[in-house]
Protein backbone atom coordinates (compact mmCIF):
# COMPACT_ATOMS: atom_id res chain seq x y z
CA UNK A 1 0.00 0.00 0.00
CA UNK A 2 1.35 3.39 -0.92
CA UNK A 3 1.80 6.23 1.57
CA UNK A 4 -0.86 8.29 -0.20
CA UNK A 5 -3.48 5.53 0.06
CA UNK A 6 -2.60 4.95 3.71
CA UNK A 7 -3.15 8.64 4.51
CA UNK A 8 -6.51 8.62 2.74
CA UNK A 9 -7.54 5.53 4.70
CA UNK A 10 -6.54 7.07 8.04
CA UNK A 11 -8.38 10.30 7.24
CA UNK A 12 -11.55 8.36 6.40
CA UNK A 13 -11.30 6.37 9.60
CA UNK A 14 -10.89 9.52 11.69
CA UNK A 15 -13.90 11.14 10.02
CA UNK A 16 -15.98 8.05 10.63
CA UNK A 17 -15.09 8.02 14.33
CA UNK A 18 -15.94 11.70 14.74
CA UNK A 19 -19.30 11.13 13.06
CA UNK A 20 -20.06 8.24 15.36
CA UNK A 21 -19.28 10.18 18.53
CA UNK A 22 -21.36 13.12 17.36
CA UNK A 23 -24.37 10.96 16.60
CA UNK A 24 -24.15 9.16 19.91
CA UNK A 25 -24.07 12.43 21.83
CA UNK A 26 -27.09 13.70 19.92
CA UNK A 27 -29.15 10.63 20.74
CA UNK A 28 -28.31 10.51 24.44
CA UNK A 29 -31.55 10.83 26.46
CA UNK A 30 -32.05 13.20 29.42
CA UNK A 31 -32.83 10.14 31.61
CA UNK A 32 -29.44 8.69 30.93
CA UNK A 33 -27.72 11.99 31.60
CA UNK A 34 -29.41 12.16 35.01
CA UNK A 35 -27.68 8.99 35.99
CA UNK A 36 -24.37 10.80 36.01
CA UNK A 37 -21.31 10.23 33.85
CA UNK A 38 -22.04 7.83 31.04
CA UNK A 39 -19.23 6.26 29.07
CA UNK A 40 -19.91 5.17 25.54
CA UNK A 41 -18.46 2.39 23.57
CA UNK A 42 -18.80 4.12 20.23
CA UNK A 43 -19.53 1.13 18.05
CA UNK A 44 -22.00 -0.25 20.59
CA UNK A 45 -23.75 3.09 20.85
CA UNK A 46 -24.49 3.08 17.16
CA UNK A 47 -26.72 0.13 17.73
CA UNK A 48 -27.93 0.81 21.26
CA UNK A 49 -28.78 4.47 21.06
CA UNK A 50 -31.60 4.22 18.50
CA UNK A 51 -33.00 1.22 20.38
CA UNK A 52 -32.92 3.09 23.66
CA UNK A 53 -34.60 6.03 22.02
CA UNK A 54 -37.40 3.82 20.74
CA UNK A 55 -37.82 2.07 24.04
CA UNK A 56 -37.81 5.31 25.98
CA UNK A 57 -40.62 6.54 23.82
CA UNK A 58 -42.54 3.33 24.47
CA UNK A 59 -41.99 3.41 28.23
CA UNK A 60 -43.22 6.99 28.50
CA UNK A 61 -46.70 6.09 27.27
CA UNK A 62 -49.52 6.87 29.63
CA UNK A 63 -50.80 3.68 31.32
CA UNK A 64 -54.32 5.12 31.32
CA UNK A 65 -54.56 5.06 27.55
CA UNK A 66 -55.89 2.13 25.59
CA UNK A 67 -52.78 0.07 25.82
CA UNK A 68 -53.64 -3.63 26.23
CA UNK A 69 -50.91 -4.08 28.79
CA UNK A 70 -52.45 -4.24 32.22
CA UNK A 71 -50.00 -4.88 34.96
CA UNK A 72 -50.23 -3.45 38.43
CA UNK A 73 -46.50 -2.89 38.68
CA UNK A 74 -46.44 -0.69 35.60
CA UNK A 75 -49.67 1.11 36.28
CA UNK A 76 -47.78 2.65 39.18
CA UNK A 77 -44.29 3.20 37.77
CA UNK A 78 -41.45 3.88 40.18
CA UNK A 79 -40.69 7.54 40.85
CA UNK A 80 -37.74 9.23 39.19
CA UNK A 81 -36.06 9.37 42.57
CA UNK A 82 -36.01 5.60 42.86
CA UNK A 83 -34.17 5.40 39.56
CA UNK A 84 -31.07 6.62 41.36
CA UNK A 85 -30.56 3.16 42.84
CA UNK A 86 -31.17 1.31 39.59
CA UNK A 87 -28.93 0.45 36.72
CA UNK A 88 -30.56 3.02 34.48
CA UNK A 89 -29.54 1.71 31.10
CA UNK A 90 -30.59 -1.78 32.05
CA UNK A 91 -33.92 -0.61 33.38
CA UNK A 92 -34.80 1.32 30.26
CA UNK A 93 -34.28 -1.77 28.17
CA UNK A 94 -35.80 -4.33 30.53
CA UNK A 95 -39.01 -2.62 31.63
CA UNK A 96 -40.57 -2.19 28.18
CA UNK A 97 -39.50 -5.72 27.31
CA UNK A 98 -41.16 -7.03 30.44
CA UNK A 99 -44.29 -5.07 29.64
CA UNK A 100 -44.39 -6.56 26.20
CA UNK A 101 -43.96 -10.10 27.50
CA UNK A 102 -46.44 -9.66 30.34
CA UNK A 103 -49.19 -9.03 27.83
CA UNK A 104 -48.49 -12.34 26.09
CA UNK A 105 -48.00 -14.40 29.24
CA UNK A 106 -50.28 -17.45 29.46
CA UNK A 107 -52.33 -17.39 32.61
CA UNK A 108 -54.42 -20.49 33.23
CA UNK A 109 -57.24 -19.62 35.62
CA UNK A 110 -58.32 -22.59 37.72
CA UNK A 111 -60.79 -22.38 40.58
CA UNK A 112 -59.47 -23.21 44.04
CA UNK A 113 -61.68 -26.24 44.30
CA UNK A 114 -60.68 -27.57 40.89
CA UNK A 115 -61.32 -31.25 40.43
CA UNK A 116 -61.61 -33.41 37.36
CA UNK A 117 -64.42 -35.32 39.03
CA UNK A 118 -67.49 -34.23 37.07
CA UNK A 119 -70.69 -33.43 38.96
CA UNK A 120 -73.71 -35.72 38.64
CA UNK A 121 -77.16 -36.20 40.09
CA UNK A 122 -77.04 -37.95 43.49
CA UNK A 123 -79.41 -40.66 42.34
CA UNK A 124 -83.16 -40.27 42.08
CA UNK A 125 -83.61 -39.33 45.72
CA UNK A 126 -84.41 -35.76 46.77
CA UNK A 127 -81.94 -35.10 49.56
CA UNK A 128 -82.04 -32.57 52.35
CA UNK A 129 -79.19 -30.09 52.33
CA UNK A 130 -78.13 -30.35 55.97
CA UNK A 131 -78.94 -32.07 59.25
CA UNK A 132 -81.01 -29.19 60.62
CA UNK A 133 -83.25 -29.24 57.59
CA UNK A 134 -83.61 -33.03 57.83
CA UNK A 135 -84.45 -32.82 61.54
CA UNK A 136 -87.11 -30.18 60.93
CA UNK A 137 -88.61 -32.27 58.13
CA UNK A 138 -88.51 -35.38 60.31
CA UNK A 139 -90.30 -33.56 63.11
CA UNK A 140 -93.04 -32.51 60.70
CA UNK A 141 -93.47 -35.81 58.86
CA UNK A 142 -92.71 -38.27 61.68
CA UNK A 143 -90.40 -40.16 59.34
CA UNK A 144 -86.93 -41.18 60.55
CA UNK A 145 -83.85 -39.53 59.15
CA UNK A 146 -81.83 -41.65 56.74
CA UNK A 147 -78.28 -40.40 57.17
CA UNK A 148 -76.02 -41.65 54.39
CA UNK A 149 -72.34 -41.06 55.19
CA UNK A 150 -69.72 -41.51 52.52
CA UNK A 151 -66.17 -40.66 51.54
CA UNK A 152 -66.21 -38.30 48.59
CA UNK A 153 -69.25 -36.50 47.27
CA UNK A 154 -72.47 -38.20 46.29
CA UNK A 155 -73.07 -35.58 43.61
CA UNK A 156 -69.78 -36.34 41.83
CA UNK A 157 -69.25 -39.09 39.31
CA UNK A 158 -66.40 -40.87 41.10
CA UNK A 159 -67.23 -41.46 44.73
CA UNK B 1 -75.58 -46.86 42.22
CA UNK B 2 -78.01 -47.65 45.02
CA UNK B 3 -79.93 -44.40 44.82
CA UNK B 4 -80.36 -44.55 41.05
CA UNK B 5 -82.65 -47.51 41.51
CA UNK B 6 -86.17 -46.09 41.04
CA UNK B 7 -87.92 -48.42 43.47
CA UNK B 8 -85.32 -47.81 46.19
CA UNK B 9 -85.48 -44.02 45.67
CA UNK B 10 -89.25 -44.18 45.88
CA UNK B 11 -89.12 -46.24 49.05
CA UNK B 12 -86.65 -43.86 50.68
CA UNK B 13 -88.68 -40.76 49.91
CA UNK B 14 -91.89 -42.41 51.11
CA UNK B 15 -90.44 -43.56 54.43
CA UNK B 16 -87.47 -41.37 55.36
CA UNK B 17 -86.07 -37.86 55.40
CA UNK B 18 -82.88 -38.53 53.47
CA UNK B 19 -79.60 -36.69 53.99
CA UNK B 20 -76.13 -37.46 52.66
CA UNK B 21 -72.95 -36.23 54.30
CA UNK B 22 -69.39 -36.46 53.05
CA UNK B 23 -66.98 -37.49 55.79
CA UNK B 24 -63.86 -36.61 53.83
CA UNK B 25 -62.56 -36.62 50.23
CA UNK B 26 -61.91 -39.92 48.53
CA UNK B 27 -58.70 -40.51 46.56
CA UNK B 28 -59.06 -41.23 42.86
CA UNK B 29 -56.70 -43.16 40.63
CA UNK B 30 -56.44 -43.18 36.84
CA UNK B 31 -54.60 -45.95 35.03
CA UNK B 32 -53.56 -44.99 31.51
CA UNK B 33 -52.92 -48.12 29.46
CA UNK B 34 -51.13 -46.08 26.82
CA UNK B 35 -53.30 -47.45 24.03
CA UNK B 36 -56.15 -45.00 24.40
CA UNK B 37 -57.81 -46.89 27.23
CA UNK B 38 -57.99 -45.43 30.69
CA UNK B 39 -59.59 -46.62 33.90
CA UNK B 40 -60.55 -44.21 36.62
CA UNK B 41 -61.83 -45.24 40.00
CA UNK B 42 -61.79 -44.36 43.66
CA UNK B 43 -59.69 -45.99 46.37
CA UNK B 44 -60.55 -46.72 49.98
CA UNK B 45 -64.09 -45.40 49.68
CA UNK B 46 -66.66 -46.54 52.20
CA UNK B 47 -70.17 -45.76 53.34
CA UNK B 48 -72.45 -46.09 56.33
CA UNK B 49 -76.22 -45.70 56.52
CA UNK B 50 -77.69 -44.51 59.79
CA UNK B 51 -81.33 -44.38 60.81
CA UNK B 52 -82.02 -41.58 63.28
CA UNK B 53 -84.92 -39.97 65.07
CA UNK B 54 -86.05 -36.38 64.48
CA UNK B 55 -83.78 -35.14 67.27
CA UNK B 56 -80.79 -36.87 65.69
CA UNK B 57 -80.56 -39.91 67.99
CA UNK B 58 -78.96 -42.84 66.21
CA UNK B 59 -81.09 -45.97 66.18
CA UNK B 60 -78.79 -48.25 64.22
CA UNK B 61 -76.35 -48.33 61.35
CA UNK B 62 -75.66 -50.41 58.28
CA UNK B 63 -71.88 -50.29 57.87
CA UNK B 64 -70.40 -50.55 54.37
CA UNK B 65 -71.80 -51.46 50.97
CA UNK B 66 -74.80 -53.71 50.58
CA UNK B 67 -76.54 -55.43 47.75
CA UNK B 68 -79.58 -53.23 47.05
CA UNK B 69 -82.27 -55.73 47.97
CA UNK B 70 -80.58 -56.65 51.24
CA UNK B 71 -79.99 -52.98 52.05
CA UNK B 72 -83.66 -52.23 51.38
CA UNK B 73 -84.82 -55.07 53.61
CA UNK B 74 -82.55 -54.01 56.47
CA UNK B 75 -83.53 -50.34 56.19
CA UNK B 76 -87.17 -51.32 56.30
CA UNK B 77 -86.49 -53.25 59.53
CA UNK B 78 -84.70 -50.27 61.03
CA UNK B 79 -87.67 -48.06 60.28
CA UNK B 80 -89.80 -50.45 62.31
CA UNK B 81 -87.34 -50.21 65.21
CA UNK B 82 -87.47 -46.42 64.94
CA UNK B 83 -91.25 -46.43 65.05
CA UNK B 84 -91.22 -48.52 68.24
CA UNK B 85 -88.55 -46.27 69.75
CA UNK B 86 -90.48 -43.04 69.27
CA UNK B 87 -93.74 -44.67 70.40
CA UNK B 88 -92.51 -45.44 73.91
CA UNK B 89 -91.95 -43.00 76.76
CA UNK B 90 -88.73 -41.02 76.70
CA UNK B 91 -87.60 -42.47 80.02
CA UNK B 92 -87.69 -45.99 78.60
CA UNK B 93 -85.96 -45.28 75.31
CA UNK B 94 -82.38 -45.84 76.46
CA UNK B 95 -83.27 -49.26 77.86
CA UNK B 96 -85.20 -50.10 74.71
CA UNK B 97 -82.23 -49.28 72.53
CA UNK B 98 -79.80 -51.26 74.70
CA UNK B 99 -82.12 -54.28 74.63
CA UNK B 100 -82.49 -53.96 70.89
CA UNK B 101 -78.72 -54.01 70.26
CA UNK B 102 -78.33 -56.86 72.72
CA UNK B 103 -80.94 -58.92 70.89
CA UNK B 104 -79.32 -58.21 67.53
CA UNK B 105 -75.97 -59.57 68.67
CA UNK B 106 -77.37 -63.06 68.56
CA UNK B 107 -78.87 -62.52 65.14
CA UNK B 108 -75.82 -61.03 63.48
CA UNK B 109 -74.02 -64.35 63.18
CA UNK B 110 -77.01 -65.92 61.47
CA UNK B 111 -77.43 -63.15 58.90
CA UNK B 112 -76.02 -65.19 56.08
CA UNK B 113 -76.96 -63.76 52.73
CA UNK B 114 -78.44 -66.23 50.30
CA UNK B 115 -77.34 -66.40 46.67
CA UNK B 116 -80.86 -66.53 45.38
CA UNK B 117 -81.36 -62.84 44.81
CA UNK B 118 -80.50 -60.63 41.90
CA UNK B 119 -77.43 -60.57 39.70
CA UNK B 120 -75.55 -57.98 41.71
CA UNK B 121 -74.96 -60.60 44.39
CA UNK B 122 -72.78 -62.53 41.97
CA UNK B 123 -70.11 -59.85 42.15
CA UNK B 124 -67.86 -58.88 45.04
CA UNK B 125 -70.78 -56.97 46.47
CA UNK B 126 -72.07 -60.27 47.80
CA UNK B 127 -68.93 -60.76 49.85
CA UNK B 128 -69.14 -57.20 51.17
CA UNK B 129 -72.76 -57.67 52.13
CA UNK B 130 -71.95 -60.90 53.90
CA UNK B 131 -69.13 -59.30 55.85
CA UNK B 132 -71.20 -56.25 56.73
CA UNK B 133 -74.21 -58.25 57.83
CA UNK B 134 -72.25 -60.51 60.09
CA UNK B 135 -68.96 -59.29 61.55
CA UNK B 136 -69.33 -55.54 61.06
CA UNK B 137 -72.89 -55.26 62.24
CA UNK B 138 -72.03 -57.35 65.26
CA UNK B 139 -69.23 -54.91 66.14
CA UNK B 140 -71.64 -51.99 65.74
CA UNK B 141 -74.26 -53.59 67.96
CA UNK B 142 -71.67 -54.35 70.65
CA UNK B 143 -70.52 -50.76 70.63
CA UNK B 144 -73.94 -49.10 70.49
CA UNK B 145 -75.27 -51.36 73.24
CA UNK B 146 -72.83 -49.75 75.65
CA UNK B 147 -73.42 -46.15 74.57
CA UNK B 148 -76.16 -43.79 75.72
CA UNK B 149 -78.45 -42.72 72.86
CA UNK B 150 -76.67 -40.05 70.91
CA UNK B 151 -76.01 -38.39 67.58
CA UNK B 152 -74.18 -40.48 64.94
CA UNK B 153 -71.53 -37.76 64.78
CA UNK B 154 -70.14 -39.02 68.09
CA UNK B 155 -69.87 -42.58 66.79
CA UNK B 156 -68.68 -41.92 63.26
CA UNK B 157 -64.92 -41.82 63.85
CA UNK B 158 -65.09 -45.04 65.80
CA UNK B 159 -67.27 -46.73 63.19
CA UNK B 160 -65.00 -45.82 60.30
CA UNK B 161 -61.78 -46.62 62.14
CA UNK B 162 -62.72 -49.81 63.99
CA UNK B 163 -65.44 -51.34 61.85
CA UNK B 164 -64.71 -50.12 58.33
CA UNK B 165 -60.93 -49.88 58.73
CA UNK B 166 -60.74 -46.24 57.59
CA UNK B 167 -59.23 -43.56 59.79
CA UNK B 168 -61.07 -40.36 58.90
CA UNK B 169 -58.23 -38.26 60.32
CA UNK B 170 -55.54 -39.88 58.22
CA UNK B 171 -53.98 -37.12 56.08
CA UNK B 172 -52.97 -39.70 53.45
CA UNK B 173 -56.56 -40.95 53.12
CA UNK B 174 -55.52 -44.52 53.86
CA UNK B 175 -52.79 -44.58 51.20
CA UNK B 176 -49.80 -43.90 53.44
CA UNK B 177 -48.68 -47.51 53.66
CA UNK B 178 -48.99 -48.02 49.93
CA UNK B 179 -47.19 -44.79 49.13
CA UNK B 180 -44.35 -44.96 51.61
CA UNK B 181 -43.87 -48.47 53.03
CA UNK B 182 -45.15 -50.83 50.43
CA UNK B 183 -44.03 -49.34 47.12
CA UNK B 184 -43.59 -52.18 44.62
CA UNK B 185 -40.08 -51.09 43.56
CA UNK B 186 -38.90 -49.76 46.89
CA UNK B 187 -35.99 -52.24 47.08
CA UNK B 188 -34.85 -51.46 43.55
CA UNK B 189 -35.02 -47.72 44.20
CA UNK B 190 -32.87 -48.13 47.29
CA UNK B 191 -30.12 -49.86 45.32
CA UNK B 192 -29.96 -47.12 42.70
CA UNK B 193 -29.42 -44.27 45.18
Amino acid sequence: MSVKRFRIFMASLTAFCIACVTQAQETTSPGIQQAGEVRFDVGKSLIEAPVKKALLKASNTNPQDNTPIRNQRFDNPPSKKSFGTLDVSKTFIEIPSKKLLESTKFTAVLPNNFSDNPPCQPGLVTWHRDLQEAKAASLRSGKPILLFQLLGQLDEKFT
Amino acid sequence: MLFSNASIAQFIEANFEPLWVSMRPVPQITIDFGNGHRIKRTLNGNIATWVCTADGTAIDVLPGSYAPQIWLREIEDLKTVHDHFVAIKKGQREEFLRDYHESQLGLAASRVVSHTATSELISGLHQDTQLNQTRRRRMAHQFLRNQPPSNPRLFTNWLYREVLGTDLEDPYLGLGETLFNNAPFLGEDATTH
